[in-house]
């Protein structure tokens, strides 16, 4: 707790400002304008010809995927890149270039050939072992009863619950 | 005159790196004279990780989804054991898997599987433990009044995993082990080896995030970013700011709502500042 205050005293006047300055600045040069480079981030994006969920797709782009922003609508971004224009949500957009990440102890793997469930899925022998190492059982049935509760809620559930709600692209 | 203009121009410079470079000067001062007090280090570690950044790439890129699954879901089980564990109601876990899933989809890292928990204790808390492991307390989902106000809240813890907050402090070798100690552990560990080394970073991760928090700039970068993710989907965009509000209504000199993160009042001030810059 000593340092927190200690660290709010003598630093607010000028370093949180100036950290929290650049921070907004940061957040700001990467986010959704006109004329910016994002990227996809899921690793099927479809370029649709109009903002709807439902349009047309023009093309399928890959992971990681540059694109161009050309304009704003709503929740939407008009852009340009190698496979034509279209229209994506902006909730499948990130500023700067996600990474492709799904190695462990030199297996790699591409993001194409996996899932996100077999990608993210933690080693059972280690995370067994640690429980029961540590006396953690009854902990690590909960988590297990939060997995296979939040598991099934699947994609589509969320994509029901999304346009239900008018949320996400259904807005 | 054009020597006069040179001459103008070069006093501009110097005016202009004088006022700069006094700047960082006190900067740095303020910094050492921090360093010198409680925890100072914690600056320090933030500029360094500036410094630093190239090789915190490389340490963070160098963990792997399935460790950071294994690391996440050793550090949620800890956080479950330590909290009264979990409510399990499936209603409950349904309506904050629902909204926090909405929203998942939308961040950085949507490859993610993330889950969502609620926590069997009174206090006022939130948690996230890298691999997409999301808690709240029953505390807090009580005071929640609304789905917005809800979406705030994991917006906000959200953003924590997405942008690696936890894997960073990992990389940034501040553990016992650092990130080639730790993914050898894990490989060792997968081995069916001994656990020692993995054991005590996941009680050093697990004891950052349950009773020290991340730095406070850390946690105003993850309320403005939550922030924007909930407006992204569609949620209204303070409503963490309006669950922080409610909060302090409750705030009394014997109970601090969300210990690990910075006061409320301040939160909630950058987060208003935030919205009038967007306005």
């Amino acid at each position: 707790m000593g340092w927190r205050a200690d660290f709010e005293e003598q630093m607010k006047p000028r370093i949180i400002p100036f950290l929290f300055a650049c921070a907004i600045c940061a957040t700001l040069s990467v986010g959704f304008e006109a004329g910016n480079t994002v990227f996809t981030t899921h690793y099927e994006t479809a370029l649709l010809e109009e903002p709807q969920p439902l349009a047309k797709s023009v093309a399928t782009l890959p992971f990681a995927a540059s694109v161009n922003i050309t304009t704003l609508q709503g929740h939407w971004a008009q852009v340009s890149c190698t496979n034509g224009s279209g229209w994506i949500y902006l909730g499948n957009l990130a500023g700067e270039k996600p990474v492709e990440n799904n190695s462990i102890q030199g297996l790699q793997t591409s993001a194409s050939a996996t899932t996100a469930s077999v990608a993210a899925r933690p080693l059972d022998n280690v995370t067994s072992q640690y429980d029961d190492q540590e006396g953690l059982g009854q902990a690590a049935d909960d988590v297990k009863w939060l997995e296979s509760q939040s598991d099934a809620i699947s994609n589509s559930v969320v994509i029901t619950y999304l346009k239900t709600n008018k949320k996400g692209e259904y807005q | 005159m054009k020597k006069l203009a040179t001459f103008c121009l070069l006093l501009l410079a110097f005016g202009a790196f004088a006022q700069f470079g006094g700047f960082f000067k006190n900067l740095q001062s303020n910094t050492n004279a921090q360093n010198n007090a409680d925890g100072g280090n914690k600056v320090a570690n933030f500029f360094k990780m500036g410094l630093d950044a190239g090789n915190v790439l490389k340490g963070v890129n160098g963990i792997g989804l399935q460790e950071e699954a294994t690391i996440g879901n050793s550090v949620a089980v800890q956080i479950v054991s330590r909290y009264g564990g979990l409510v399990r109601d499936p209603e409950i876990t349904r309506r904050v898997n629902l909204i926090g899933k909405s929203l998942a989809r939308s961040c950085e890292r949507p490859e993610l599987n993330f889950r969502f928990g609620v926590l069997n204790s009174p206090t006022v808390n939130a948690f996230s433990a890298p691999g997409g492991y999301i808690f709240i307390t029953r505390g807090l989902y009580d005071m929640t009044q609304s789905d917005d106000q809800l979406a705030g809240v994991l917006g906000h813890e959200i953003e924590h995993v997405a942008k690696k907050h936890a894997l960073k402090i990992i990389a940034r070798g501040q553990f016992l082990q650092g990130v080639a100690g730790l993914t050898s552990d894990i490989g060792a560990a997968n081995g069916k080896r001994n656990l020692t080394g993995y054991s005590q970073s996941i009680g050093q991760l697990s004891d950052l995030i349950m009773e020290k928090g991340f730095d406070p700039q850390t946690e105003y970068i993850a309320d403005a970013s939550g922030s924007q993710l909930a407006a992204t989907v569609g949620y209204a965009p303070d409503g963490l700011r309006q669950c922080l509000q409610e909060l302090q209504k409750h705030e009394t000199a014997g109970a601090t709502f969300f210990p690990t993160h910075p006061p409320l009042q301040s939160r909630i001030a950058k987060l208003q500042s935030n919205e009038t810059a967007r306005n």
